[in-house]
């Protein structure tokens, strides 16, 4: 894939303008650590900062307990939250689907549901811990639980909302009860169903890091709480560093497959 | 226009009723709606906005029931729709996430048949609406009349037996809508379907139809059924003949009374 399409598939446009403020925030950043009136563990300068980057991926320095270190935890940390994530959308998909088509099935499910959503992800983290011990498990069960929301209400929005007239015009043609829900009701839903995925995907990426810090010995999150305790804030910075990094990347990996589907004019711009 | 025509649609006394948003009481929207249709014939049901047409034409689709009356096609009550009515809607409702081809393969897609057979007749449509080179488009890229030519191509293609059309034009400028006027007579004397146009305006029932159905205010009754004399082909003058006037003047005159 040539840069040109690449940039083109991704939607990747970069205005200058945007840029001032965060080049202004770095020289501010710089000067206030130079003049050595910020001592480095309270704000580690952006030299600091950078050499640690390059100790994490590479190894190469070996200045901090962590070096060559990014890759295994970065995959101990991609693991947990496509774990949680696939399971939030095996659940909130059919749900919502059969919410938003059952007119029934939502009056049953739906005020329980919205019961549960009144407690905050946070909410269940003594319990998670109870359930599923300190660790992995509970941090899947809190991704899951917090991607769930968005995907079962957009998709409950979406399907609802398909226009009667789509519909009659399916059923005119011929499609039978099941072919209408392949052929015009999946479709025309697809916009709505994307947005939430992609805010279910995000939310992952917070609630990762809440499970992670309850105690694991891999992970990005696990980096944090460690480098917390050992005060090395220069690497807690790089780990929020490599989870929005990962973030957007997990994003962009999103759009790109919902732009492969077949109804790609639905697929966020 | 021979006499002897094969009947095939029925409306006998018709009825509808919608609840009131409060649900207390309900309205009535159609009353006693009575008209027949013949084979290849068609029908222009005109009457003020609101008076329940569109209604009728979803009762006669199958996307509605009737609350009284029947309606028969083939002399069978119709009881869910089919593409032998295939209905042409106002807002034209083509599937948005599927380019014009796919919209018109659509129809014939879900009857199972070959694919190959399929594209080819679909190419065929394509070419007889006048879309030729649009078929990647997606919908929201067409012109409103461009629209309207797919929506009509893919109820075509089902090779209807009743086409049914609400208010299909409205929303075209005058220029489209004279060339969709052309374009419907033409596909009419191609595939001869029976024709239920429904519309507001007086003028257009007039130059399409062989008969013509006037229909009162809520509650919607049939106020009359004119036979429309006018030897086809029409041609676009026709509107400023002194009998065309006379005619449009008396239908007129019987819906603003």
């Amino acid at each position: 894939m040539s840069l040109p399409t690449m940039k083109k598939k991704f939607h990747m446009k970069i205005d200058g303008v945007g840029l001032l403020l965060p080049v202004f925030i770095l020289i501010l950043w710089y000067v206030l650590t130079s003049i050595g009136s910020t001592p480095e563990y309270f704000l580690p300068s952006p030299g600091r900062l950078t050499r640690v980057t390059v100790d994490f991926l590479t190894g190469y320095l070996q200045i901090t307990p962590y070096a060559g270190d990014f890759l295994s935890h970065s995959l101990a940390s991609i693991c947990r939250v496509t774990g949680g994530f696939l399971l939030a959308l095996s659940v909130g998909l059919p749900l919502g689907f059969l919410s938003g088509h059952i007119p029934l099935f939502k009056r049953v499910v739906e005020p329980s549901i919205h019961l549960v959503r009144t407690v905050p992800g946070i909410g269940w983290l003594p319990v998670a811990l109870v359930w599923f011990g300190v660790g992995g498990k509970t941090t899947v069960f809190l991704i899951a639980l917090a991607a769930f929301f968005p995907i079962y209400i957009n998709t409950v929005q979406g399907v609802g909302a398909v226009s009667p007239l789509l519909i009659r015009a399916g059923r005119m043609l011929g499609a039978n009860r099941w072919g209408l829900i392949t052929t015009v009701i999946i479709p025309a839903s697809m916009p709505s169903v994307f947005a939430g995925i992609r805010t279910g995907l995000g939310l992952s990426w917070a609630y990762l890091v809440l499970g992670e810090l309850t105690g694991v010995s891999q992970g990005l999150g696990a980096v944090m709480m460690d480098a917390r305790m050992l005060g090395h804030l220069d690497m807690l910075i790089v780990c929020m560093i490599c989870i929005a990094f990962w973030g957007r990347i997990s994003d962009l990996i999103l759009v790109y497959v919902f732009r492969s589907f077949p109804m790609r004019r639905f697929a966020p711009n | 226009m021979n006499d002897k025509q094969k009947k095939i649609l029925a409306v006998d006394g018709v009825g509808k009723y919608f609840d009131k948003p409060d649900k207390t009481e309900k309205i009535c929207v159609l009353d006693s709606i009575a008209f027949d249709a013949e084979d290849g014939e068609i029908i222009s049901i005109v009457g003020p906005s609101g008076c329940g047409k569109s209604t009728l034409l979803n009762i006669i689709g199958g996307f509605e029931q009737a609350d009284q009356g029947v309606v028969r096609y083939e002399d069978q009550s119709i009881t869910g729709p089919s593409s032998e009515r295939a209905m042409v809607f106002q807002s034209c409702a083509l599937f948005p996430w599927l380019t014009v081809r796919q919209n018109i393969s659509y129809g014939l897609q879900r009857k199972k048949q070959n694919e190959q057979e399929i594209q080819k007749q679909v190419t065929q449509y394509i070419k007889l609406v006048g879309l030729n080179g649009f078929d990647g488009y997606y919908p929201e890229q067409l012109s409103g009349g461009m629209q309207q030519r797919a929506a009509l191509a893919r109820a075509l293609i089902m090779r209807p037996r009743i086409l049914l059309m609400d208010e299909p034009f409205a929303a075209l400028d005058s220029q489209s809508r004279l060339a969709m006027h052309r374009l419907l007579l033409e596909m009419w004397q191609a595939f001869k379907p029976t024709i239920l146009f429904v519309t507001h305006e007086v003028e257009e029932a007039l130059f399409l139809a062989d008969k013509i159905v006037v229909m009162s205010e809520r509650p919607g009754r049939v106020l009359r059924r004119i036979n429309i004399p006018f030897e086809r082909p029409r041609p676009a003058s026709l509107i400023g003949d002194a009998a065309f006037l006379q005619m449009k003047n008396s239908v007129q005159a019987l819906l603003f009374r």
